[in-house]
């Protein structure tokens, strides 16, 4: 049974003219973290505001523990959401903010400062008791918003972009809390986010969004290796996946595939002349940008060379450069599916 | 070269011209002196005339200044009317405030709900605050009316009624009729005070407590009320002050009647000094809402800087 099912879920805004969420279907595991990843607008925050009961659906229903709660208010939900903001209470102290859940549910006081005490021990803010929201820094309010959700022992965390208020920084550092804090509690999460590098680290599995309809759900390595679409492809992946059409078709390869013919060994390999416009040396790594040609329309590609390739590559030549074979990936040019090869690929 | 001169001929005039914009000082006292014109001559001078002639024996038939120490203080104090006014005046401004605050909150939390039509009703809720005191107290005068009164004529009807109610002929009656004038006309002020600090909470928060499990009135008293609390404050002061110096809907509906029941300082100075033509009198018990009024006006200014640092 899974913890947190939506089916053939519709949200219409602006009495039907956009179509916010465009029939979504998903289910989380047991104990899984499942990351929604989009670009914004594409209705990831939407879909996890409907399962928190905050939007109501157009069409479709929201299940929690194989319960429909699709008319249900939010506190009927056994849900905690912590929401991008952190929405921590300005007027109540760390304390007050962490029992509120509890007081609402109508816990005795002896009861609640206990369990306040084990989630603030267990987020390491047992220090910050006493101190208002506004005398903390960002990642105290972070794990102050965690300890709220977690003393509720929800069936499932709702986060929006929670860490998209943190400096770059104090991202990284978060990141890898929110994940092991996760691993420890092991309740079934729902993470929304922008940022590819927060869904890849973070996800069990990711689900990508985008206009308001799944494109791909899927393990970190699977999105990345084998987009269903163009989409996916594109979204995923920095620099993203060069497309280049061939014959009704797309040929995609990533950046990191795409390099000197020298240093691509095997014999089943694709090669290709790429005509080099510049080069980005980015932490160690060289960002070739340039034209291909010959394999299919001219096309303007991107290739990381990492540190190991020392092939010398200079703007302004023309240079051989070789994709293996397995690494090429084929879409449809008109739906951008991924489909099977179509086209004979030259070299 | 031709360039650089012409450069150097340019620079006396963009200097001048940046001399007189930038001048901050200057500009700041220009924009300044209309407002401190107006206050120094309609709200400084008035109000150190009132103190002169509170020590004076300055009448309408005789305006030459003597100076007469502390007697008309000594005399308002020997009238039992000046003391009824205040009591008067303390009570109705309380009594109003509680109701203006409870229902300014009330009326606020509906209009910032979403519904059909929602602007007619926001219109309608403002219109009293609109309407010029003067008129509105007429209209009241007449909805009150011993004979003609529609209120009398609804309660007959439906039959909590036998006969005509005097409202503004009792003494308690009276009183209750100033006061539910008093709310009318400032609940939408209120109202729409404590709507912009309902507004400004951020919805993240009142989402927060709803997904918390918090119901409605968890939610009313243990968030919404302690955020708005500057605000609701600062509305408090605003219907207290607006109460506390208004003479209009006593001396429209009452005249202080019956026998002074309904007086108020404001409307007992009006009737000393003006009508009565004892200006030296008049200026004594008006200059009694003075403190009063600065210690509102110190609280409101609290209010709101606490706000600022929230």
């Amino acid at each position: 049974m899974s913890v947190v099912e939506v089916r053939g879920l519709r949200k219409d805004f602006d009495s039907g003219r956009v179509h916010a969420l465009d029939g979504i279907d998903l289910a989380t595991t047991e104990g899984e973290y499942l990351v929604l990843l989009g670009p914004s607008g594409c209705g990831k925050t939407t879909l996890l505001r409907t399962v928190a009961g905050l939007e109501r659906p157009t069409a479709g229903d929201v299940l929690i523990g194989g319960r429909v709660v699709t008319g249900l208010p939010p506190r009927a939900r056994k849900i905690a959401m912590v929401f991008q903001s952190y929405a921590l209470y300005p007027h109540k102290t760390v304390q007050q903010n962490i029992v509120f859940p509890l007081k609402a549910s109508g816990m005795d006081r002896a009861e609640r400062l206990q369990k306040a005490r084990w989630a603030a021990d267990l987020l390491t803010i047992g220090h910050l008791l006493s101190r208002k929201p506004r005398q903390l820094s960002g990642g105290e309010r972070q794990r102050v918003a965690l300890a709220r959700a977690l003393v509720r022992e929800p069936t499932v965390f709702l986060l929006d972009e929670p860490l998209s208020n943190l400096d770059a920084k104090l991202r990284a550092s978060a990141r890898d809390e929110l994940k092991s804090f996760q691993q420890r509690v092991g309740t079934t999460t729902i993470y929304v986010t922008h940022d590819q590098a927060e869904a890849m680290g973070l996800g069990d599995r990711i689900a990508v969004l985008y206009e308001g309809r799944v494109r791909q759900v899927g393990g970190p390595v699977e999105v990345y290796d084998h987009p269903a679409d163009t989409f996916v492809a594109t979204f995923i992946g920095s620099p993203p996946m060069n497309l280049v059409p061939v014959d009704g078709q797309l040929v995609g390869f990533r950046p990191e595939h795409l390099q000197p013919a020298e240093d691509v060994r095997g014999a089943d390999r694709t090669t290709m002349p790429l005509h080099v416009d510049r080069i980005e040396y980015l932490s160690g790594d060289r960002h070739v940008y340039g034209t291909v040609t010959d394999i299919g329309e001219p096309t303007r590609v991107i290739a990381r060379l990492p540190a190991t390739v020392t092939t010398p590559v200079s703007a302004g030549e023309t240079h051989k450069f070789a994709v293996a074979a397995d690494r090429l990936r084929f879409f449809d040019a008109e739906t951008g599916r991924s489909t099977a090869a179509d086209v004979r690929l030259g070299g | 070269m031709a360039e650089a001169v012409r450069t150097r001929a340019a620079l006396p005039a963009v200097g001048a011209r940046r001399r007189l914009s930038d001048r901050e000082g200057a500009l700041g006292w220009i924009f300044l002196l209309p407002s401190v014109v107006y206050i120094v001559a309609l709200v400084g001078v008035p109000f150190v005339l009132a103190i002169a002639f509170s020590f004076s024996d300055v009448t309408a038939g005789d305006p030459s200044f003597d100076g007469v120490g502390f007697r008309n203080y000594r005399r308002i104090f020997d009238d039992p009317v000046f003391w009824h006014s205040l009591q008067n005046t303390l009570v109705f401004t309380a009594i109003s405030m509680a109701l203006i605050v409870v229902f300014g909150k009330v009326l606020a939390n509906i209009l910032v709900a979403d519904f059909r039509g929602k602007w007619l009703v926001r219109f309608l809720v403002l219109l009293p605050w609109t309407t010029p005191v003067a008129l509105s107290s007429i209209a009241w005068l007449w909805l009150l009316d011993s004979i003609f009164s529609p209120i009398d004529w609804v309660l007959r009807h439906v039959g909590l009624l036998q006969t005509n109610t005097y409202w503004l002929g009792r003494p308690y009656l009276a009183m209750a009729s100033v006061i539910a004038v008093h709310v009318w006309r400032l609940v939408p002020l209120a109202a729409v005070i404590m709507l912009a600090g309902l507004v400004a909470i951020p919805r993240e928060i009142q989402e927060q407590a709803e997904v918390d499990g918090a119901g409605f009135w968890r939610r009313m008293f243990e968030i919404t009320i302690p955020l708005t609390l500057p605000v609701i404050a600062v509305a408090a002061l605003f219907g207290a002050i607006f109460t506390f110096t208004d003479m209009t809907v006593v001396y429209i509906l009452t005249r202080g009647g019956p026998t002074n029941s309904t007086q108020v300082l404001a409307s007992w100075a009006f009737f000393r000094g003006i009508e009565g033509g004892d200006v030296a009198q008049g200026a004594a018990i008006a200059l009694f809402l003075f403190p009063l009024l600065l210690a509102a006006a110190i609280a409101i200014l609290r209010a709101v800087r606490r706000m600022e640092v929230l």
